[in-house]
């Protein structure tokens, strides 16, 4: 013992005073563009099953446009909006219509709903090009034929859609998730689907309300591994665990406050191959406490799940980073398509879309270091400053668009940027 | 309310984020760094906290910082190989940090206390830098008031450190 508290604080305090923060400014971005990805995800894999037993009922889009189109049903500009949609494995089925036949641009009202909802459209012209925006500030190009193709409307949206066309004469129709389901596990309209993006499932189980610790034994696969968690009815100062044989446990803040239907897509944990020995039996567990770490406790509310998704081999790697063979992303499949990569030590990798029709591009880098990466695209930014200098973005680039990837000077020589590209697949 | 366009969507950010990020961001990253001993670590555990934060932060009363400062110890104590479907930047948070040059009594206690187990490194961190209570380090933590006077007198042995010299420390 030759220590005191004293030397303690000192050498606590002398080496915080050796943290010189220079980058609080961009960390307001960055931060936000993490918590974007996060709630995409969440609001992907949320929705109140309670609310598909109301979906039945029309619902016209409350119309807020200064003239007054006139409501249709299912036919649109002369044109008959088809029954259903699907969606990653997911049917919705009309719900309501509007068209303007004089002008060029509808603008309607979309009633906040806690499930998904579709949104497609039909043009009079032979110039199928429409431009739709949402008050999220998504902006979609399309140039696909009527009806044909779609935009999602995340769970929970509630405010105005504009419809642009190229002249005039335009129309919509509205979709709300039925109560079919994917082929998968479903338990009360929550639902792990067999297949999620390139995951397939290995199996899963949905607990009953009220169990508080709910365990699925299954055989590690040959390849990655991915385990999806389900949590809902777990108040603010409960914990939730997820552990995998002796790996972890994971703890979870918390979790959705409605019954979560897609839950596969949602939150997971993701293992490599290796991680566990392939064949083997392994038990992956989940639980709520009242600390980190606890044991279960009661709570009678409170619903888990737990489902095993193996992961397929990846189409490529692009700058240190697996590129998946499909990729789900606003309610479309995308596959793989090819990359774009630089020497290392490049500073700056730039791509325009001339393809003609939208691409979904994931902007990846790695060697950054404490250096930001600022990326743009179609006028949206990602500001990204990781601390490990390694980051994913994934965006929709329109045509004619172009992505931009630039790394704070000085540049590490061992930096390295790529473009994943995948292309509409459904 | 300020809004912030970020990824092509106009983001509403909450009243006095910006503001907290501003004002506190840069003592929560010395803590962060006191717990990960790295700097590029220390920034990605912040990050991670502060976008935990951001999401529920119309749900957070009072003073911010106590939650904020609550997920960024939690999510260090129990950030273990997760992966954000592709998203999160970071794999794993290695236990030990960059090497201090700095030699001597002190040097060799950051040293020990890099060897730490994470929990007792992050009461050490919190009773002898923060200056926590152990009631508040207890409930920061999730765990008793008894365990932090475990895990405190384990670490402060590790730490070769007198253990008469505390007395008259907890409060």
């Amino acid at each position: 013992m030759n220590n005191t508290l004293h030397d303690l604080r000192e050498t606590l305090d002398r080496h915080a005073a050796d943290v010189h923060d220079e980058t609080a400014a961009a960390r307001v971005a960055a931060v936000a563009g993490r918590a974007r990805v996060v709630r995409r995800r969440r609001a992907a894999g949320v929705g109140a099953a309670a609310v598909l037993a109301a979906a039945a009922a029309l619902a016209v889009p409350t119309l807020t446009s200064d003239r007054t189109p006139q409501p249709a049903n299912r036919t649109v500009l002369g044109s008959a909006a088809p029954e259903s949609l699907t969606s990653l494995g997911w049917t919705y089925h009309f719900a309501g219509s509007a068209e303007d036949t004089d002008q060029d641009r509808l603008r309607f009202g979309i009633e906040r709903r806690q499930a998904p909802q579709l949104l497609t459209w039909t043009t009079a012209g032979e110039d199928q090009r429409v431009v739709v925006r949402t008050d999220d500030g998504e902006r979609t190009v399309s140039g696909a034929a009527d009806f044909t193709d779609f935009v999602w409307l995340r769970p929970g949206y509630e405010g105005d859609v504009t419809v642009r066309a190229e002249g005039p004469g335009v129309g919509i129709a509205l979709y709300q998730l039925g109560d079919e389901r994917p082929e998968g596990i479903t338990v009360d309209g929550i639902t792990f689907r067999q297949q999620v993006a390139d995951q397939t499932l290995i199996d899963g189980v949905i607990g009953d309300v009220g169990d508080t610790d709910v365990s699925l034994e299954f055989t590690v696969p040959d390849g990655g591994l991915r385990i999806s968690e389900l949590c809902t009815g777990v108040p603010t100062g409960y914990w939730v665990n997820v552990e995998v044989e002796d790996r972890g446990p994971l703890s979870i803040g918390g979790c959705s406050e409605t019954p979560p239907i897609d839950a596969g897509s949602a939150d997971a944990t993701s293992y490599d191959p290796g991680d566990f020995p392939a064949g083997e039996k392994v038990t992956a567990r989940t639980w709520v406490s009242r600390r980190v770490e606890g044991p279960a406790v009661e709570l009678p509310g409170a619903r888990l799940g737990v489902a095993a998704y193996v992961v397929a081999e990846p189409a490529g790697r692009v700058a240190g980073h697996d590129a998946p063979t499909l990729v789900e992303y606003d309610g479309h499949l995308w596959e793989y398509d090819g990359q774009l990569t630089r020497e290392p030590g490049t500073p700056v990798l730039e791509y325009t879309n001339t393809d003609g029709v939208p691409q979904l591009v994931q902007s990846m880098y790695s060697g950054a270091g404490d250096r930001q990466v600022d990326t743009t695209w179609n006028g949206g930014r990602d500001v990204a400053l990781t601390g490990t200098g390694n980051g994913v973005s994934t965006f929709r680039l329109q045509p004619g668009s172009r992505a931009r990837m630039v790394v704070e000077v000085p540049v590490p020589d061992g930096v390295r940027l790529g473009f994943a590209f995948y292309g509409r697949f459904d | 309310m300020t809004t912030m366009t970020i990824s092509g969507e106009a983001t509403m950010v909450t009243p006095g984020f910006e503001e907290f990020v501003a004002a506190r961001s840069s003592a929560l990253l010395r803590t962060a760094y006191l717990l990960t001993r790295d700097h590029t670590l220390a920034e990605d555990l912040l990050q991670t906290a502060l976008a935990k934060a951001y999401l529920a932060w119309g749900r957070v009363e009072g003073s911010p910082e106590p939650y904020v400062r609550r997920i960024l110890v939690n999510t260090y104590a129990s950030w273990w190989r997760r992966k954000w479907n592709g998203e999160q930047p970071t794999d794993e948070l290695p236990d030990r940090g960059h090497h201090d040059e700095r030699v001597g009594e002190s040097g060799d206690l950051w040293e020990a206390l890099g060897r730490l187990p994470r929990r007792m490194r992050a009461v050490v961190v919190l009773r002898y830098f923060e200056d926590l209570t152990e009631a508040e380090t207890a409930d920061l933590l999730g765990i008793s008031v008894g365990t932090v006077k475990s895990q405190a007198s384990k670490a402060l042995a590790k730490l070769r450190i007198d253990p008469s010299l505390t007395e008259g420390e907890a409060r």
